[in-house]
């Protein structure tokens, strides 16, 4: 029985016919019927024997079949030529594709060292300790933080160290005095109450962090919507092969 | 050693693929000659490149190819754009050295719909006959309807006949692109056709059968309750939403699928017991926990075992993805090349 096959006789396409198969059709089984066709030793030697009679007597035909390799060879040729053509406007393509997503990187990595940065921060200040200013930019920060006593800034300038995305070799403090004419003027960062009287201005630098180390912090943020967006836009960059 | 020679010969031909010559100088009893066959199937807008060698003993999966395409080439309603889908389908065949296989093209088993009617029921078996064309799920104008079996093997003694709906968009687009493809084209059928012929044949045709085709966003079923009525039903849900290697979540799947059929057997009062066949390239994202989960169902691969192989050249994620979807274009080849 017929499947269901919805190509109507008018549709112009070229049709496969089963008769026509080499494998399936009825040419396969009339020559398995004639009782000359399955002479299996007689034939191929008769075949073999045909040709070199016909190549000795008509060398031309030689000639002409090697033309006709020729012929076949440059069509292939040209052929490979307009694959080779294809490749390379396929390959200018996948570059400015990549030229494109290495602007999007930048929208994701511009905001990538303060972020974590003051993530962690919020969490880290110690009970005793005020911040009066906090100034950052895309690599360094600059704070002024007040407390009653100065354990409790140590600690500050201690847990600003362990921070992860905080360079601990570059955090610095600039001053540190109880007593606020102790501290220049200049330095803008002076305790004006009796009960917070120590005062310390810190500086320090953040280290490189990549759209990888956002993606664990934007998951422990439980900010899933920035962390869906960051992991798919790594997962399509590592199958790309990078920018 | 010239019988070694002309064995060497042989294999030779059989490998360049030239039947006739080889079948000339074919020395043993055993068929070794196929003919290669380009199966393209597609699935929303997932499209897939089987070659399958077949002779008339065996048929054997040879290469495969998949690709994801966007919208804006395949929509849902058909291809959107035929001149690049063409080219795609273009490169593909010459990328696996099928530029001068016949094609054939399946499609998704969600895209049709089928129902059978019993002969009484209808006046005239005529295209416009408003009681067959009420059953199609597509818009009027839109539908395009075919008989099954068709006029040609319609025996008057038959008493029910079936009745395939296919959305005329889909089917026209299509039709359009292989014109491109230009290549000598076997059908376009929905991949639910072949198991309609293997739900026939001697072997299955006193059973009444469930084939359950799973894909990613729905599972189709079709039912055959009788020697020759087949209807298909649509469940909305596929198995991505159960895509996992638990075996938890393979049983919810597998649980939820028992409960839709229940349904639907009480909704259209089919009784007796049937026998319950699987497979669909959905199942592809189950992996292993599969096979234990089964239960009273069968694998159309495990029913078909003996008709085809999977050649060792089939690269594994092709092979892990496809596995369950292979069965499929097999009956369906196998039923055009048994026609």
């Amino acid at each position: 029985m017929n499947p269901i096959n919805y190509i109507s006789p008018q549709s112009g396409l070229s049709l496969w016919r089963k008769q026509d198969s080499p494998v399936f059709g009825d040419a396969v089984d009339k020559a398995r019927t004639n009782p000359l066709l399955q002479q299996r030793y007689v034939i191929p030697w008769m075949i073999a024997g045909l040709t070199v009679v016909l190549s000795w007597a008509f060398p031309f035909v030689n000639n002409r079949f090697a033309i006709a390799q020729i012929s076949n060879l440059e069509f292939e040729h040209s052929q490979f030529l307009q694959l080779t053509a294809r490749i390379s406007a396929k390959e200018n393509e996948f570059d400015q594709q990549k030229s494109d997503i290495k602007n999007f990187s930048v929208l994701f990595t511009s905001a990538a060292f303060p972020y974590p940065f003051t993530f962690n921060l919020q969490r880290s200040i110690p009970a005793k300790v005020n911040l009066n200013s906090f100034v950052l930019d895309n690599s360094s920060f600059n704070l002024c933080a007040f407390s009653s006593d100065y354990e409790s800034l140590e600690d500050f300038i201690d847990l600003l160290k362990a921070l992860p995305g905080v360079d601990p070799n570059t955090v610095r403090f600039t001053s540190m005095a109880s007593d606020p004419s102790a501290m220049g003027s200049s330095s803008g960062c002076q305790s004006l109450s009796t009960l917070q009287p120590v005062s310390a201005s810190l500086r320090g630098q953040f280290l490189p962090v990549t759209t990888y180390d956002l993606e664990d912090l934007y998951s422990s943020a439980s900010d899933y919507g920035q962390y869906n967006k960051l992991r798919l836009y790594n997962s399509l960059l590592k199958k790309i092969g990078g920018v | 050693m010239i019988r070694q020679y002309l064995h060497k010969v042989k294999r030779r031909l059989a490998d360049v693929q030239l039947p006739q010559i080889s079948n000339r100088l074919d020395f043993s009893a055993d068929q070794k000659v196929f003919e290669v066959f380009a199966v393209l199937s597609c699935f929303d807008q997932h499209l897939v490149l089987t070659s399958i060698k077949a002779n008339e003993s065996m048929m054997i999966v040879d290469d495969c190819l998949s690709i994801d395409l966007p919208t804006h080439l395949i929509g849902d309603s058909g291809v959107e754009n035929t001149e690049e889908v063409a080219q795609i389908v273009l490169d593909l065949m010459e990328v696996m050295g099928l530029s001068s296989s016949p094609l054939l093209l399946l499609l998704s088993s969600s895209k049709f719909s089928h129902c059978s009617f019993s002969v009484d029921q209808i006046s005239s078996w005529d295209l416009n006959d408003p009681k067959v064309r009420a059953k199609s799920p597509f818009l009027a104008d839109q539908t395009l309807i075919g008989f099954y079996p068709d006029d040609e093997f319609f025996a008057q003694d038959q008493h029910i006949r079936g009745v395939g709906y296919a959305n005329s968009r889909l089917i026209h687009s299509w039709t359009n692109t292989l014109q491109l493809v230009d290549q000598p084209v076997m059908g376009i059928s929905p991949i639910y056709s072949g198991i309609m012929n293997w739900a026939q044949n001697p072997i299955n045709s006193l059973k009444n059968i469930v084939f359950c085709d799973v894909e990613p966003n729905c599972c189709n079923l079709l039912i055959k309750s009788s020697l020759s009525e087949f209807h298909s039903f649509q469940l909305p849900f596929g198995s991505s939403l159960y895509a996992s290697q638990l075996n938890r979540l393979v049983d919810q799947f597998l649980k939820r699928l028992e409960s839709g059929l229940d349904v639907i057997k009480d909704d259209q009062s089919f009784e007796g017991g049937f026998q319950r066949v699987i497979s669909g390239y959905g199942l592809g994202e189950f992996g292993s926990p599969l096979a234990s989960s089964l239960g009273s169902w069968s694998l159309l691969s495990s029913l078909i075992l003996k008709d085809f192989q999977v050649s060792n050249n089939l690269k594994p994620q092709e092979l892990s993805r496809h596995q369950y979807l292979f069965p499929q274009l097999i009956v369906c080849l196998s039923a055009y090349l048994k026609s």
